[in-house]
């Protein structure tokens, strides 16, 4: 499908980012644990105690408001994506919306259980009519001795879309094929887990990639990904048939689950790349493949503050119990 | 209208006391003040109670008053629980006065108690927070050291005021609770521990902060006639004077002063027909150093923002133009929240009667009590004066 | 145990925990925070016309709590190890208690320009409280 209506359609119109300031780095980890579990990550972000993915969203979503100069009593849709909403039921929906001061006509959904739900936020806003907020924010949990812990990391990233936006969307194409048991949070459990099959979970993450992209009739070699890892994008970027260019944020952020792909596209906006290839990869699996036309200015760059693995653990909540005492 | 004196006032031993109650605590000071009454005092003549206590604890917040009452044999008064926070049995003093001065009373009690040493550590923050305003200032984090802190901090920087003038206050109320029997913490203090004091809400440090502490205090209050048969050394309550303002610090006009106590202090000098000149010795509301240093303004003792050169020259300490917490304060006796307010009035009663043992001061003869509750949403003061009027 | 702020008392002033609503006072141009009760200033009782402050203020008097917090924020002491409190003015002209957040709590002082954020307050009864918090505007 080759956009021939791209002015009629929603685009992005503008963009906020936000990442918590607290970073831990690999050396740290090295130092405290002897070892890093995270492939291609230097770095990455840590939530303070008093953030979650509706505060990190919130963030987000009012320097996107901000950038495309935007009323928040005009958004007539909020697309929340998360895979670690704050609560199991409960539409945190509602939640986000207050906070912005959106009006109580706003239709809002959230997409969660899949790291692709920030793509498919997007996807859809491009289909909406009216003016649709995209928001996903993220910070996934595992257990301390797991490679999914070792490389999560807490951020958020918005884009306001209307149809006098700039940023537009070309074509779009979807795969879906299961494979189960790759990464997975059981019912009423806080921790991702894994298979840890390496050569299985390779393959169902690069399998359906390529299958999403192989279908675009026109993708641009500049490819934003879903990273859970520094790693896997670039394993998954091989299987494609063109040289691409990688784009993720995982080696500074560490994996933004939900918020992963859509940090990639900022990381290639902000490499001045003005034509994306965007892959939203949810286990399961599930893939989008967008090309999106036009580029935003948005900085990743942010004041951060460095802290040592104990008070990293603390701020993960992983010593913490509720009441203030250590486990 | 009558005259009111009071007559007898004592208060319990102030600090932790695992053995005791807030009946034993109370009991104790209730007897203290009846022994402290001269002539042969029938107690049947009470009949009218005011009881202050915060509830900390939450160990008999319904009928608190009642249940120290009757617990000492005030069997069948009319008794009433008075909450103010950290101004209950200051502001049950006024309404003895009141209920005494109106004639409806001859002989009223005013008293108050609180146990605060014996919880859990989690009680004792939850109810440390209470008399803040519970659903902004406390939901923003403020702590009730936190807010004088912040008091602390403007009050440093509009005023000059420093961090030594601070710890002054802790030295001199220390170096006056060391002579108190009574005292939670009888100890002395250099200048260099209390300026180098552990921090708990910066500015201040662990020295600029009073203790919880277990007590029970009680002053009984009679109209002239009942007084002039009982005594030949009279205090008399010459003014009192009670005000409210915002409960949150954030919502009053000013963050470097008490306005409430202000205009506590303005009624109480009106009805005593005296200004702060005349004021020759006062007990006031150190809950923290820099309330002491506010309180030094707010009371006229000085010109407003002079209140760290005030103490710096000396002129509160014993020796100087006019002794402030002779007692020790809430920083050295001790602050049994409840029992704070009265506690003030057996410090006042017994300096006014030569009866304050090693910390006398000679030649007293117009005194002033002030208690504050929470951060200034509440204010009494009370001014008495030695002699019958 | 916390302080006991229900669910429907932090709901009745959701506007204002979230985006600060003010009210300004129709009888002397006054602006209280929040917009309920008499006037800060003139205490007349009014009917506030309310409406959404920029965000940002000056911070007038900031503390720092490293212990002794009351059980409802022990879990945020135990991860951030201390919390500036600050009495902000909006530039609108109302005063508000406020924590700070996104920042080193020692290095807020009085003086300093802030902007409003919005971060978990506390945690009650299996509820999560949103509200206001601020932080240094970083130019």
């Amino acid at each position: 499908m080759t956009g021939t209506d791209v002015a009629e359609k929603n685009a992005i119109a503008g963009v906020g980012v936000y990442t918590p300031r607290y970073r831990v780095d690999a050396e740290t980890f090295i130092e405290a644990w002897g070892g890093f579990e995270a492939r291609g990550v230097a770095a990455k972000s840590v939530a303070a105690g008093d953030e979650d993915t509706v505060t990190m969203a919130a963030e987000a979503a009012e320097r996107a408001l901000a950038d495309a100069d935007v009323d928040p009593e005009s958004v007539t849709a909020l697309r929340f994506a998360t895979t670690t909403p704050t609560v199991e039921e409960f539409d945190v929906g509602a939640t986000l919306a207050a906070i912005l001061g959106l009006p109580t006509s706003v239709a809002v959904s959230v997409d969660t259980q899949s790291t692709g739900a920030g793509t498919r936020a997007l996807r859809a806003g491009f289909d909406d009519e009216g003016t649709t907020l995209v928001v996903a924010s993220d910070a996934p949990f595992a257990a301390p001795d797991d490679a999914v812990d070792h490389a999560a990391g807490a951020g958020a990233v918005a884009f306001l879309l209307t149809a006098e936006g700039t940023v537009g969307l070309r074509e779009a194409t979807t795969y879906t094929e299961e494979f189960p048991g790759t990464r997975f949070r059981g019912h009423g459990s806080a921790t991702v887990e894994r298979y840890e099959a390496t050569a299985y979970e390779r393959h169902a993450f690069s399998g359906p990639i390529a299958a999403a992209v192989g279908s675009l009739d026109d993708p641009e070699t500049a490819v934003a990904l879903t990273a859970p890892d520094g790693s896997l994008p670039h394993r998954a970027a091989r299987a494609l048939d063109f040289d691409a260019d990688v784009y993720h944020a995982a080696d500074r952020f560490g994996d933004l689950g939900a918020a992963s792909a859509l940090f990639g596209l900022v990381t290639a906006w902000d490499d001045g790349v003005d034509a994306v290839t965007l892959v939203g990869y949810g286990d399961g699996a599930t893939v989008d493949a967008l090309v999106l036309d036009g580029r935003l200015d948005a900085s990743l760059d942010r004041e951060t503050e460095a802290i040592g693995y104990a008070e990293y653990l603390r701020k993960r909540g992983h010593v913490v119990t509720d009441d203030g005492g250590v486990n | 209208m009558t005259e009111v004196y009071v007559i007898g006032a004592s208060q319990s031993d102030y600090g932790a006391f695992p053995e005791e109650s807030y009946r034993s605590l109370f009991t104790t000071a209730y007897e203290g003040a009846v022994d402290a009454v001269d002539g042969d005092f029938d107690e049947s003549l009470i009949e009218e109670a005011y009881v202050g206590t915060l509830g900390v604890g939450g160990r008999q917040l319904g009928l608190s008053g009642p249940a120290v009452t009757e617990h000492v044999g005030l069997h069948g008064v009319s008794c009433t629980r008075v909450e103010n926070a950290c101004a209950a049995s200051g502001t049950a003093l006024r309404q003895a006065t009141l209920a005494v001065k109106s004639g409806v009373v001859d002989v009223a009690l005013a008293g108050g108690f609180e146990v605060m040493t014996d919880m859990s550590g989690e009680q004792t923050r939850y109810w440390l927070g209470v008399s803040g305003e519970t659903e902004w200032e406390r939901m923003a984090g403020t702590t009730f050291a936190g807010v004088y802190a912040q008091m602390a901090d403007a009050h440093m920087a509009e005023h000059g005021t420093t961090r030594e003038q601070l710890s002054r206050v802790a030295v001199k109320n220390h170096a006056n609770g060391a002579k108190n029997p009574h005292a939670h913490l009888g100890f002395e203090c250099s200048l260099e521990d209390a300026m180098a004091g552990t921090p708990v809400a910066d500015p201040l440090n662990l020295y600029d902060c009073c203790p919880t502490s277990d007590g029970a205090s009680v002053a009984i209050v009679a109209n002239e006639e009942v007084a002039r048969e009982l005594t030949e050394s009279p205090v008399r309550v010459a003014g009192t004077g009670q005000a409210s303002a915002r409960v949150g610090l954030f919502q009053r006009p000013t963050l470097t002063g008490v306005p409430a106590s202000r205009k506590a202090a303005e009624q109480a000098y009106e009805q005593a027909g005296i200004g702060p000149d005349d004021v020759d010795f006062a007990e006031v509301h150190d809950c923290f150093s820099i309330a002491e240093l506010m309180a030094y303004e707010d009371l006229g003792f000085c010109a407003p923002g002079e209140a760290g050169s005030y103490i710096e020259r000396g002129a509160t300490e014993p020796d100087g133009e006019r002794p402030v917490n002779l007692s020790g304060g809430l920083k050295s006796k001790g602050h049994p929240i409840g029992a704070t307010g009265t506690g003030q009035t057996v410090e006042v009663f017994k300096q006014l009667r030569g009866e304050a043992g090693g910390r006398q001061v000679d030649g007293l003869e117009t005194g002033l009590s002030h208690n504050v509750g929470g951060s200034g949403g509440a204010a009494v003061v009370t001014v008495y004066e030695g002699g019958w009027a | 145990m916390g302080a006991y702020t229900s669910v429907p008392t932090w709901w009745n002033h959701s506007d204002s925990r979230y985006r600060l609503v003010c009210g300004e006072c129709p009888e002397c141009g006054a602006v209280s925070f929040p917009p309920s009760g008499a006037c800060t200033d003139c205490h007349e009782r009014v009917e506030f016309e309310e409406f959404e402050p920029e965000g940002t203020g000056t911070v007038l008097s900031v503390t720092v709590i490293e212990g002794g917090a009351p059980p409802e924020f022990a879990s945020l002491l135990a991860t951030e190890d201390a919390i500036a409190v600050a009495v902000v003015e909006l530039d609108e002209g109302a005063r508000l208690p406020a924590m700070m957040a996104d920042c080193d709590p020692h290095a807020v002082a009085r003086g300093d320009r802030v902007e409003r954020v919005v971060r978990r307050i506390y945690e009650q009864e299996g509820v999560v409280r949103y509200g206001s918090k601020f932080r240094p505007v970083r130019e």
